[in-house]
């Protein structure tokens, strides 16, 4: 158990189904010796031969040696060597194990030890000395170090220039994304190798692609889902004529006609004008808008739309408004909260912070920020829910707080969008068509001051929802961080625009979309069967009779609402409301601790219960189709059997094969090779005598006896 | 029963800590002689028994009556308020005389009747044998042996009759060393671990003061690290803090000087004592009390009050012991002051971390009745069964679960027991319903004659299984060998379901354990099914006539379609939470509102408990 063993060639790809399937990875022809994985056109820029890829800070003894290329999409190392210590490989279809994408790299810095120089690279920027050693530091919190001991120095020099280069582009076009050529995930309707698209496959995704809310009919079949009446599809925006970062089509109230809509539209910030998102089943709709510039106008203006609004409502409830800007953190609070809880995860030593970990984590206010968000929205819900009123989001622009709070709203309210495909409709609806600046936002192009990581505060948010009503959901942990990682991928369009306009001005050619290549091995296997999951209006929820606690709902205080809600059985396919007190808002370590080898359970954490679990759920599917097979209803959904089927399967019923060795608590994703700040060496007790934290006594002794 | 002034007190409210709304459950309030009932107005039933209170307090007199806090050990704290001051009055000075007895006799155990027979009541205490257990783990052997020294109890009163002690070890070095340490307790072995010939053993502070030796004592240990085979060094652990360990040389105590033991390498791993450990839980009780409801402040408490960091320094010290022996080989010697509490803590510990078999239900109360009753962990002083000296009553057990814990949340498919089971043996510990727990030391437990006059606990945990076992289970796996848990501080978390087990306002809506009980059901219930059709098949097979139309009608007439598939998981998993009524009424402690049967009762209304209430008017009434 705590032997060194030597790292065994376990080769899995978690991106894709398991091995039984994926003959068809394995028997390709191996790479050959140190040359580089190129996409289609990406291109070699740079490459430096007898590099040391560093795996321990302390010691050169697990040391990797190969060559360092960058490309114009990654750099890229290139080695023979196994990874030492290390049982399971992580591997992604984009990206080999030692590469990072140019997009996710935080900051370049060059050392020379000889002459005690070290320098933080920017682009355009000239070095004076030779680098013995360049370490890169990356938004997704891995550090990784370069040694340059053996190789030529001048083309050590040039690789480290190199990237600074094209790590840091000035202008969109330098982004890989339009480079990429690449056929294979291009527009591929019905497979990306060997993995079906869409809704993750499963049985509702056969059919089922995710909306991209670009076409009039997307935007109209949403209305009919939520069963919206007064509420219309308008297409003003054709060709952006009104506004340049709301999408062509969007939906408003049914009463106003275009000409007042175009009226309107200039008294807004950014011509954006209210448009509607999702409407509750009672009628209640929820809409976003920017504020009116004009304050004189403001009234008259906020009048005219909450008159309309109201005639949308079938029961002409009033419009209740919610100011973000006003109740929430702001942009510059969160990004300083998540620069705080990146120093805390990856750069300080833990022997520091260990003592007062809890503190600083709480220092960082970033779990304070998740809270907020999850209470607002929670509290937006009730009166949505309860209250029965139509909600309005107002955001000076209305395209940063707005899309976390519409979004989370809506995951609380609609069972539909806790699918794979309905979370990814609404990624699309809510951030991507409704103008989030990813491009600023994730910061692709060096434009530092207006970084802020408003997606990953929605997933977490989500992830915490996912924590506390595990079977609510049909996808997983993993594959939240994973839709994380792909915001730093320069490779689909999804992410990388400020504006449906932007992307539509920027590309001649049409972008496929990261969010319709999900394989469905990510999918989560607490939820339960998919059959069960009603949409939000089909008459199987109608048809339910209404928990008695909806009858006299109209009067009664928030309060009251979250306390009988919390006293009642959880409807998994209703609404779910968080859970706030304070030991409820956990830090989300597989996002965060992924890549940070002292935070690893090896053969434990929850993965392993996930394991357990999934082979259940494999179990219990394979069963019941057994069952259906012999009761002779075998549907088409039996003809392709391993499309819906969990990651881990079991062999048979009664699986009693153990857990993986391999997996660890960061699984899918393996911290070895990402530099470590404390050795990973020494004989164990060593290092435990060497490493633990002796605590000495602060308190008295006089009780002793 | 003289203590009790008032029987029933009505009109009372109980008012819910973690919310902010007036609004507060009226009804009843009854005093028996073992408990203490609300019975709302929704008939539903609160029940407290009198061991379990820690503290009553009256608080100051408010417009709408009384307000009587009571807390307990098992971290319930329900806050009534009684309309009339005199009710609440005589309602506070009967419970503070019910909650802490003086006399052994008087505590509950010794009333408990939970209408088994004799045999039965024999069978319960023969559950679990000690000596099967050493027989497992391969002693007697050529390196190790059972010594009659203390079959008297003459050598030490505070340590079992059965000790293993080396071969080689004769009676005078045992007693000479004996004398050399603190109470008597020498050095015996604790686990041995067969692969690996090692062993832990458990004594407690040298009497050294800053230069007496001891030569049976130097002896003894070297004895201990002959009968290790493979490594002829051995560590010495004093589980305490440095500094509390030179200050007891002071007293003629201390530790093991490394000049005088040729063999030994020594080491201190910072362990606090009970009165830290003791303040530091009030700390935690507090932050969670109040604070527990802002994201702000809740972390900071946490930290402020040390109580993880205090666990975490349990579990590295097992940690140690663990790859003392497994990297190593060699045998570890762990003491304290006493050795009877941190001792307890980090040899059960790295017990568990090394052998599986501690990790299954039946070896989980194998260990705590080996290293904790055995061994003479004071129970009944650090649980404050009687009424005693405060000073004395420390959570040191309560610690030792979460440790335990800690390490299923690491390890979910390591262990055999779930959750509920370390919550059902917590509030046992402090229930004094059973006899497994009172007492403070093995003799003292012999004069008590509890195996007479008692009930033992495990037959409740090992009779019927089914709510105490971990679905995650699964013995075969890689970690059958010993755990590697990771003790870096953010791996340690607030025990949720432990300090607010009561406060149903902040459960979890959902837990993980819940659904995968319900798949497993369902599992079964689909592969039963499946069975069941298939010897359809087959019969309709063998009546070659039939033609294939009626196969498939009568399949379709045997279950047309599975229950499993058409019910909704959100119904279905409240029925196959743990808490049955068969526990219930076994259990009696907490009958009506056990926590675990909490979803079920929303179902279906919960029976009336018969247990002890009719028993408690019995008493009531003479």
């Amino acid at each position: 158990m705590f032997s060194l063993k030597p790292p065994r060639p376990t080769f899995r790809s978690y991106l894709l189904p398991p091995p039984q399937t994926d003959d068809k990875i394995n028997s390709e022809p191996k790479i050959k010796k140190l040359e580089p994985v190129l996409l289609p056109g990406e291109i070699v820029v740079n490459e430096v031969n007898f590099v040391r890829k560093c795996i321990a800070s302390d010691t050169s003894q697990y040391d990797l040696w190969g060559k360092l290329i960058c490309s114009n999409f990654k750099i890229s190392f290139i080695t023979d060597d196994p990874m030492p210590l290390q049982k399971f490989h992580y591997r992604n279809l984009l990206l080999g194990e030692h590469d990072v994408p140019l997009t996710c790299i935080e900051q370049i810095v060059t050392v020379n030890d000889h002459k005690r120089k070290q320098k933080v690279l920017g682009p355009n920027q000239k070095l004076k000395f030779n680098p013995t050693e360049l370490i890169i530091y990356c938004k997704d919190f891995r550090i990784v170090r370069f040694r340059f001991d053996e190789s030529g120095p001048e083309s050590a020099k040039k690789v480290c220039l190199a990237i600074a280069h094209y790590s840091q582009p000035t202008d969109l076009q330098l982004l890989f994304a339009f480079e990429y050529v690449g056929k294979k995930y291009h527009n591929s309707a019905s497979s990306i190798n060997g993995v079906p698209s869409g809704g993750g496959g499963g049985s509702l995704g056969s059919n089922q692609r995710t909306p991209l809310f670009e076409t009039y009919s997307d935007w109209d079949r949403e209305v009919k889902r939520t069963g919206a009446s007064g509420w219309r599809v308008c297409s003003i925006n054709e060709g952006y004529m009104i506004s340049t970062c709301l999408p062509e089509y969007f939906v408003v109230p049914s009463s106003l006609a275009d000409q007042d809509l175009k009226i309107f539209s200039h008294s807004f910030i950014g011509r954006r004008m209210p448009f509607w998102c999702w409407s509750h089943s009672n009628g209640s709709a929820l809409v976003r808008m920017a504020l009116v510039k004009d304050v004189l106008q403001q009234r008259r203006v906020d009048q005219r739309i909450c008159n309309a609004i109201t005639k949308s409502h079938p029961q002409r409830s009033d419009v209740y408004k919610s100011d973000l800007d006003k109740t929430l953190p702001n942009i510059q609070e969160i990004q300083a909260a998540f620069v705080k809880l990146k120093q805390l995860c990856v750069n300080e030593p833990f022997e520091e912070t260990e003592e007062k970990w809890l503190s600083s984590l709480e220092n960082t206010r970033w779990l304070e920020y998740v809270r907020a968000f999850l209470k607002h929205s929670a509290e937006l819900v009730y009166m949505l829910e309860s209250k029965r009123l139509s909600v309005v989001l107002q955001e000076e622009e209305g395209r940063d707080l707005s899309c976390v709070v519409a979004s989370l709203i809506q995951v609380m309210l609609d069972p539909y969008f806790r699918t794979i495909a309905g979370f990814q409709s609404l990624i699309q609806k809510e951030w991507v068509m409704a103008g989030y600046p990813f491009l600023d936002r994730c910061n692709h192009l060096k434009r530092s001051e207006k970084e802020a990581p408003l997606f990953l505060l929605f997933l977490d948010a989500v992830w915490q929802l996912l924590e506390q009503y595990p079977a609510a959901f049909e996808f997983s942990e993993t594959y939240l961080a994973v839709l994380h990682d792909s915001t730093r991928v320069p490779l689909f369009g999804t992410f990388l625009f400020n504006s449906p306009h932007q992307r539509v001005k920027q590309s001649t050619k049409s972008y496929s979309s990261t969010l319709r290549g999900m394989p469905a091995s990510l999918k989560n296997g607490v939820i339960s069967d998919q059959e069960f999951l009603p949409r939000r209006n089909s008459l199987i929820l109608k048809m339910k009779p209404e928990p008695p606690q909806h009858s006299d709902s109209q009067d009664r205080g928030m309060e009251q609402f979250f306390r009988e809600w919390f006293s009642s059985p959880v409807d998994l396919h209703g609404v779910i409301l968080p859970r706030l007190s304070g030991a409820y808002i956990k830090l989300w370590k597989l996002c965060y601790f992924r890549w940070v080898p002292e935070a690893q359970i090896h053969q434990g954490g929850f993965i392993t219960a996930f394991h357990k679990l999934s082979l259940l759920a494999d179990e219990v599917d394979v069963l019941s189709r057994t069952l259906r097979q012999h009761r002779g209803l075998l549907d088409t959904r039996c003809a392709e059997p391993d499309q819906g089927r969990m990651y881990f399967r079991s062999s048979g019923p009664h699986d009693t094969s153990g857990t993986p060795d391999f997996l660890s608590s960061s699984f899918p994703f393996s911290p070895v090779g990402n530099l470590c700040r404390r050795s990973i060496l020494g004989t164990p007790l060593s290092k435990f005598l060497s490493g633990a934290k002796i605590w000495l006594s602060t308190e008295t002794l006089a009780n002793e006896d | 029963m003289e203590h009790i002034r008032t029987t029933k007190v009505e009109q009372v409210k109980l008012l819910d800590r973690f919310s902010t709304s007036s609004k507060a459950l009226t009804g009843t309030l009854y005093l028996t002689a073992t408990h203490l009932l609300f019975i709302d107005s929704h008939q539903k039933e609160t029940w407290i028994l009198h061991h379990h209170i820690a503290s009553v307090d009256k608080l100051a007199l408010t417009t709408a009556g009384c307000p009587l806090v009571i807390q307990c050990k098992n971290f319930r704290i329900v806050h009534f308020v009684v309309p009339r001051e005199r009710d609440c009055h005589d309602v506070y000075n009967s419970l503070l005389q019910l909650s802490k007895q003086a006399k052994y006799e008087d505590l509950y155990a010794f009333s408990y009747n939970p209408q088994q027979n004799e045999s039965e009541r024999q069978r319960g205490w023969q559950l679990l044998d000690l000596a099967e257990e050493y027989k497992r783990m391969g002693l007697p052997n050529s390196n190790w042996q059972l010594s009659d020294a203390n079959r008297d109890y003459k050598i030490c009163e505070t340590y079992p009759r059965d000790l293993y002690v080396p071969r080689i070890a004769s009676k005078p070095i045992i007693v000479g060393s004996s004398k050399f340490r603190s109470k008597g307790r020498f050095p015996v072995l604790s686990y041995y671990h067969q692969a690996k010939e090692a062993a832990i053993c458990r004594c407690s502070q040298p009497l050294s003061g800053f230069s007496a030796r001891c030569l049976e004592d130097e002896h003894l240990l070297q004895a201990i690290s002959k009968a290790t085979p493979a490594n002829r060094f051995m560590y010495v652990v004093d589980t305490r803090p440095r500094l509390n360990a030179m200050a007891n040389r002071a007293a003629g105590k201390g530790y093991e000087n490394e000049d005088n033991y040729s063999n030994i390498r020594f080491q201190f791993v910072g362990i606090e004592n009970i009165h830290v450990m003791r303040s530091s839980l009030q700390k935690l009780l507090e932050v969670n009390g109040t604070k527990g409801l802002s994201v702000n402040d809740f972390y900071s408490g946490l930290e402020s009050s040390g109580w993880l960091r205090h666990i975490k320094a349990v579990l590295d010290a097992a940690i140690f012991l663990a790859r003392a022996i497994v990297v190593e080989s060699a045998s570890v010697l762990v003491h304290c002051s006493d050795g009877w509490d941190r001792t307890a803590q980090v040899c059960s510990l790295g017990s568990l971390l090394l052998d599986p078999y501690y990790r299954t239900l039946r070896g989980f109360l194998v260990l705590i009745e080996k290293d904790w009753i055995s061994f003479g962990h004071k129970f009944s002083e650090r649980c404050g069964h009687l009424d005693g000296d405060p000073k004395e009553v420390s959570p040191v057990f309560t610690q030792f679960l979460e440790c335990v814990w800690h390490l299923t949340e690491q390890f979910p498919q390591a262990f055999e027991f779930n959750e509920a089971c370390l919550l059902q043996i917590h509030e046992h510990v402090h229930s004094c319903q059973f006899g497994n727990f009172l007492g403070n030391c093995q003799k003292e437990q012999e004069e008590l004659k509890l195996k007479e006059k008692t009930y033992s606990l495990w037959p409740l945990l090992l009779d019927d299984q089914r709510p105490y076992l971990n679905p995650l289970y699964s013995p075969r796996a890689p970690v059958a060998a010993a755990l590697e848990p990771n003790t870096v501080s953010f791996n340690f978390k607030f025990w949720r379901n432990m300090y607010h087990q009561f406060d149903r306002t902040l459960h979890p809506r959902q837990s993980v354990l819940n659904i995968i009980m319900n798949m497993s059901e369902q599992t079964k219930q689909l592969e039963k099914d499946l069975t069941d059709l298939e010897s359809q098949l087959n019969k309709q097979r063998k009546n070659k006539h039939t033609d294939g139309v009626l196969t498939k009608e009568l399949l379709n007439s045997v279950r047309p379609e599975s229950p499993t598939l058409k019910t909704s998981l959100c119904f279905k998993e409240q029925t196959l939470l743990p808490g049955n009524a068969a526990l219930r009424t076994i259990e009696g402690s907490n009958p009506a509102d056990n926590r675990y049967s909490e979803y079920a009762e929303e179902f279906s209304k919960s029976e009336p408990a018969v247990v002890s209430l009719e028993y408690g008017v019995a008493r009531m009434t003479c």
